[in-house]
């Protein structure tokens, strides 16, 4: 089935009511969905590596929607929404951005990392993501209105360790209805490790215990730093390629922290954890 | 349930120092346990209270660490005991007993006395975790049924944490090797006239080896074998969820039954021989701290006690265990094994605040003179970009539209404060420090009111984080943490005593690598040292100059500002010699300048 098909055999708007090879929690993922087809801008916040940037791709295909990523924190300017000069045939000319392209057309548009930018990079599209949903671009003097199938997924990130973030705006707050994701349990994760990354039953299974402990760790304000999904995908790849586990281990979990306070440092707690669990 | 192949593992190997040495990832090890001897050891025979306290107050945070990860962080606080009794639970306070540390089994090294520590914490822990509550107020109703009610919970709550971390069930075993197969004397059954009261007797005490001997005990009364199979069986099970739902009160009912028929006679006051008497104390955690045993052999001395409490308050920090541990290989070997280098954060004492008001109120003229001079760091800067693909057109590149694109310009102006700035400040505060500094103002004095100056003029600057370490040699290389992103209050400025002596070199290497690890990356790093020039001759004065050369080269600039009367050149990179404060303090705003200016 074709897009259009898709889209006008009145498919839009069912929600699934999971992904495959990705887990997100079932009420949040109906939640997500229900907002997104009833015109609501959805962000998504949690840990790095909770799966934010991943869900809006999946969502767009589960879906079968055209998928449009900007990464906003490379946006520099306010205009760079909109699209860029250039020097064409002896005069300068306008070309409009891939944004103002897919902000016309159905499908899901996410906004990646919004919150790496300063406010007035947001300002220039509050007309878009509000209940206006139009914008005037001047520099093609258009006026461009959203497509009414087109979706809005933002990602966000929090913690105590994103320095390179801004403060939270509330108009940005306004705009959106925020959705937390979590690490999936235990359980989840080690099977999706062994399903989709190829690990052993055994490492799954302990990569996915330790990843969970370093994180509650982590919330605990034991330790500096979240552990999402990636240090576990990681070292599953050095498995993979035949390292011995104690080395994967200990380039991907424990080389992230901090060795400096000897016993009382943030390595000394993390192989502490990885100890828990080896057998 | 235990694994042959892990018991051997066990046997013969630690498992701290999978931790301890920060290494236990590393590849080609031998397997068979890392020889490190017992560095603290020497601290804890030594006369050095500070020394000894010191070293248990490190055993102390690892240890607690552990049952942190277990438990969630900050539910139960680990202390020494300075009573044999264990653990209070109502206050979740688990105090172990010091004795493997103050008398270590022969053969013991630290890492394996840290194993003890461990599984005793651990096993403390378990308790306060799984014992259902009717353990701790139920009385059993005959000292034979104490024992088993006993036995069971033990090896029920030790081995439900093995099932949540198997990688901990090591510890448990190491803790039991230690307290009930180091004296089999102990432990072992002593016969008794009365034959039925021997019979009950042995029955106990053999149930209790065959359960928590790590020795494969077997006993010659074929019963408690059979009773201990039993109890193995229900208790012994993989899924710890259907486990934390056994009911203990009735798997001991059912052992007991097995074990005695009807031999015990209800109204007969039976006696238990001091060991299983002390086994059953043990057991009764409801006990006061300290209300049970009389011998206190495992007593600590008080003053030792309150000086760990007190470090722990301080949240000590021992920086180079692996190093020190390492050293400790070959004891006789010289050279002497570096000194411990310890972070705390001294407790505001009463004068403290005080003595800051009054170096703030002396420096105050030249607070914003200082800031003043470092108002540079706070400048707007304008960044232009040209030949760019797109931004505003610039004509003055359109020349080159023929055969480029790229006419176009930005600009970026950033008016925020620009040049970052994290400046560590180390305050000598060895006992020579006391020597006058001229003017009626002793050096310490003066360190103060710089130390002050330094933090009241950076503090309002937004570009600039501060660190303020106190440093001297007495027990332990002591940095003391008197101000810090972290730590605030200024009051501990005052704090400065001196005593001790001047291990500057070492200072001066781990005041830069807290730095480094907690300054913000990319930001100039600054280490100004205000010293009198008196450092401990030997390593410590060659060290400053391979620490100043090191840190060079990671881009670490350090500026010595001295102030005592003997102006000796050891090494550092720039030195402001004491004068007066306006002279000091337009120097060393000049030196910054340039210095940052020079990157
Ligand atoms: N719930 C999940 N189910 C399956 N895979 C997941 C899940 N969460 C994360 N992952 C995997 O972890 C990796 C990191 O995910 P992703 O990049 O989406 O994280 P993020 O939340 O956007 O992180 P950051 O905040 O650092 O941008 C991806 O490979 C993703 O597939
Ligand atoms: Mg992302």
């Amino acid at each position: 089935m074709t897009i259009e098909q898709n889209i006008q055999a009145d498919r839009w708007g069912v929600n699934v009511e999971s992904l495959p090879k990705f887990w997100v929690d079932a009420e949040k993922l109906s939640i997500i969905q229900d907002l997104m087809f009833s015109g609501i801008n959805v962000m998504l916040t949690g840990d790095p590596g909770t799966g934010k940037t991943d869900l809006t791709k999946r969502l767009a295909q589960a879906h079968n929607l055209p998928f449009h990523r900007v990464n906003v924190g490379a946006i520099r300017t306010p205009r760079d929404w909109f699209g860029h000069w250039e020097f064409i045939g002896g005069q300068t000319v306008f070309i409009p951005s891939e944004f103002v392209e897919a902000i016309q057309r159905p499908g899901i548009v996410a906004l990646d990392e919004f919150n790496r930018v300063t406010p007035d990079i947001h300002n220039s599209i509050y007309t878009i993501l509000d209940h206006n949903r139009e914008v005037y671009i001047e520099e093609t003097k258009q006026h461009i209105s959203v497509h009414p199938k087109c979706i809005f997924i933002a990602t966000e990130n929090r913690g105590r360790s994103h320095t390179g973030t801004f403060m939270e705006d509330t108009a940005v707050g306004d705009r959106f209805e925020t959705i937390q994701l979590e690490l999936p349990p235990v359980e989840t994760m080690a099977h999706l490790l062994e399903a989709v990354y190829g690990a052993t039953a055994d490492q799954a299974l302990l990569l996915s215990r330790i990843t969970h402990k370093l994180n509650i760790l982590y919330h605990e304000e034991s330790l500096s730093r979240p552990s999402g999904f990636r240090p576990a995908i990681s070292a599953t790849a050095l498995l993979k390629r035949g390292q011995s586990l104690h080395t994967a281990l200990k380039y991907t979990f424990v080389n992230r922290f901090s060795p400096e306070g000897g016993v009382d440092s943030e390595q000394t707690t993390v192989l502490q954890v990885i100890q828990a669990y080896l057998k | 349930m235990v694994v042959p192949n892990q018991v051997e593992t066990w046997k013969n190997k630690s498992l701290s120092d999978f931790w301890l040495t920060g290494r236990g990832l590393e590849q080609n090890k031998n397997g068979m346990g890392q020889p490190y001897a017992l560095f603290s050891h020497k601290l804890l025979a030594s006369e050095d209270t500070d020394a000894q306290a010191m070293a248990m107050t490190a055993i102390l945070g690892a240890v607690s660490r552990v049952i942190d990860i277990v438990h969630g962080r900050n539910k139960f606080t680990v202390n020494f005991s300075s009573k044999e009794a264990r653990t209070h639970f109502a206050t979740k306070q688990i105090a172990l007993s010091a004795e493997p540390l103050l008398e270590p089994p022969q053969g013991y090294l630290m890492p394996d006395i840290v194993d003890v520590l461990t599984g005793m914490a651990l096993h403390e822990a378990a308790h306060a975790q799984f014992s259902k509550p009717e353990y701790y107020t139920e009385m059993p109703g005959n000292p034979f049924m104490a024992v088993i009610r006993n036995v069971v919970e033990d090896v029920y709550v030790e081995h439900l944490t093995s099932l949540y971390y198997p990688g901990y069930a090591g510890y448990f075993w190491k803790y039991r090797r230690y307290e009930f197969d180091l004296h089999p004397e102990k432990w072992a059954h002593k016969p008794k006239k009365d034959l039925m009261d021997n019979e009950l007797n042995l029955r106990a005490s053999d149930f209790l080896l065959v359960m928590r001997s790590t020795r494969d005990y077997v006993s010659n009364v074929a019963r408690v074998n059979k009773v201990a199979e039993l109890l193995k069986k229900t208790i012994y099970i993989d899924n710890p969820v259907r486990l934390e739902k056994l009911n203990t009160r009735n798997v001991s009912k059912k052992i007991y039954d097995e074990l005695y028929g009807n031999m015990i006679q209800q109204d007969i006051a039976y006696s238990l021989p001091s060991s299983l008497l002390d086994y059953n104390n043990r057991g009764n955690h409801q006990a006061e701290p300290g209300s049970t045993n009389k011998d206190n052999k495992t007593n600590i001395p008080s003053d030792l006690q309150n000086l760990i409490q007190n470090m722990r308050q301080e949240q000590l920090q021992v920086a180079n265990m692996g190093e020190l541990m390492e050293a400790g290989l070959d004891p006789d070997y010289p050279p002497p094994p570096p000194p411990m280098v310890v972070f705390r954060r001294p407790l505001i004492d009463e004068g403290a605040a005080e003595r800051y008001e009054q170096s703030r109120s002396v420096v105050k003229p030249f607070v914003i003179r200082l800031r003043n001079r470092l108002s540079w760091a706070n400048t707007r800067q304008v960044i232009n970009q040209y030949q760019l693909p797109s931004g505003e057109l610039d004509e003055d590149s359109l020349y080159q539209a023929s055969y480029s694109n790229k006419i176009f310009r930005r600009t970026e102006i950033i008016n925020t404060r620009t040049r970052n700035l994290d400046i560590g400040l180390l305050v000598d505060t060895s006992a020579s420090m006391v020597y006058p500094a001229g003017e009626g103002l002793s050096r310490i004095e003066l360190a103060r009111n710089l130390a002050t100056l330094f933090v009241e003029a950076l503090e309002p600057v937004d570009s600039v984080r501060t660190w303020v370490f106190g440093f001297n040699l007495k027990g332990a290389v002591n940095m003391t943490e008197l101000y810090s992103p972290q730590l605030m209050n200024k009051a501990r400025l005052g704090m400065t005593g001196a005593e001790g002596t001047t291990p500057e070199g070492t200072a001066l290497k781990y005041a830069a690598l807290r730095l480094l690890s907690e300054g913000r990356a990319l930001v100039q790093k600054v280490l100004v040292v205000i010293a009198d020039g008196n450092p401990n001759p030997g390593p410590e004065t060659k060290l400053v100059k391979e620490q100043v050369r090191r840190l060079k080269s990671q881009g670490c600039k350090t500026i010595n500002i001295l102030v005592g009367d003997r102006p000796l050149e050891y090494g550092y990179q720039y030195t402001i010699p004491w004068t007066d404060y306006y002279t000091v303090t337009t120097e060393f705003g000049r030196l910054l300048k340039k210095l940052v200016e020079e990157e």
